[in-house]
């Protein structure tokens, strides 16, 4: 199932981006999480009230030549760590 | 609900991907971080992460390097346009100095069609070549590669962890567009469709704490 900006009218981090997954998947938004790489989208996930992962970040998630703090709940380096974060069920 | 706003009650059922991070659209958006490393634990304080480590810039920002390579070389190939045209860089620099009609594009008011068009035209392209530049670009947008153990992570999530997929996507492309560039790169895109599965209780607290040392390990 695919939620895309073009057929929607409007683009991350409008909440009706993410509500309208969680709807079509039948979920909540406590019941969910969001894997981006840009700031904006993740924030407005965790908005909504999902946990948030981050996963190649874009530099917008960070500062030139120094530090920023960026609100997301799980760093993810690759795709093959995904399967470890400790929101899945064992 | 815990203080970080994460679910304390029960695993989760669902996880909402952005398509970039499934697919690259171009060699350079290859991620350098280290090849051991942990999923780091949600934080009580968010997370601070450099530049430098361990992550390149180079290699996370430019995205549609390919779109715009297929096109310089088409514009090049010509023999009707001056290198300062046909530089990739110069491309790039028009290409995001677009971005309103490329924001539109995203929230459906134009098609890539238009958006592209567009980007030709105020190049300007010869009319004479539209159609052939407008030809190479879209090729390119097939032109697309997986980020390494994608399919099988998302098989795992999906049929071991019981977790429903969906893509949320800031495109100007269709979702059939999307869907056929992720077939055609070898994605088995009904891993989107959701399975109703009830993932088990839990106490996610108590599977986090002992992970806490990772953090401090990795990026301090």
């Amino acid at each position: 199932m695919i939620v895309n900006s073009s057929e929607m009218g409007t683009t991350k981090p409008d909440p009706l981006m993410y509500q309208t997954a969680l709807d079509r998947l039948g979920v909540t938004a406590s019941d969910a999480a969001f894997l981006g790489h840009r700031g904006s989208e993740l924030e407005g996930a965790k908005k909504l009230g999902l946990s948030t992962l981050v996963m190649f970040p874009d530099p917008d998630l960070l500062e030139h030549g120094g530090h920023k703090l960026v609100n997301y709940d799980f760093y993810v380096p690759s795709w093959k760590h995904v399967i470890e974060v400790p929101l899945w069920k064992s | 609900m815990d203080a970080n706003g994460i679910s304390t009650s029960a695993f989760l059922q669902a996880l909402l991907v952005c398509y970039s991070i499934v697919a690259i659209c171009t060699p350079h958006r290859l991620f350098m971080g280290k090849t051991e490393c942990h999923v780091l634990p949600p934080t009580t304080h968010a997370i601070t992460l450099t530049y430098s480590h361990p992550f390149s810039i180079w290699a996370v920002y430019k995205r549609n390097t390919k779109k715009l390579a297929a096109l310089s070389r088409y514009l090049a190939e010509t023999g009707r346009y001056k290198a300062h045209v046909t530089d990739p860089d110069a491309l790039r620099v028009h290409w995001d100095s677009l971005g309103n009609v490329n924001e539109d594009a995203n929230k459906g008011s134009t098609n890539s069609l238009q958006y592209y068009m567009t980007l030709l035209l105020t190049l300007p392209v010869n009319p004479v070549d539209i159609a052939g530049a407008m030809n190479a670009i879209k090729n390119a947008e097939y032109d697309i590669s997986l980020f390494p153990d994608v399919e099988q992570a998302l098989k795992d999530l999906k049929h071991s962890k019981g977790l429903k997929i969906a893509v949320v996507t800031d495109s100007m492309a269709s979702t059939a567009e999307k869907k056929d560039w992720m077939q055609k790169a070898g994605l088995d895109t009904s891993l989107y469709v959701a399975i109703p599965r009830f993932p088990l209780p839990l106490d996610l607290q108590s599977r986090l704490e002992p992970n806490m040392s990772i953090l401090t390990q990795d990026l301090m």
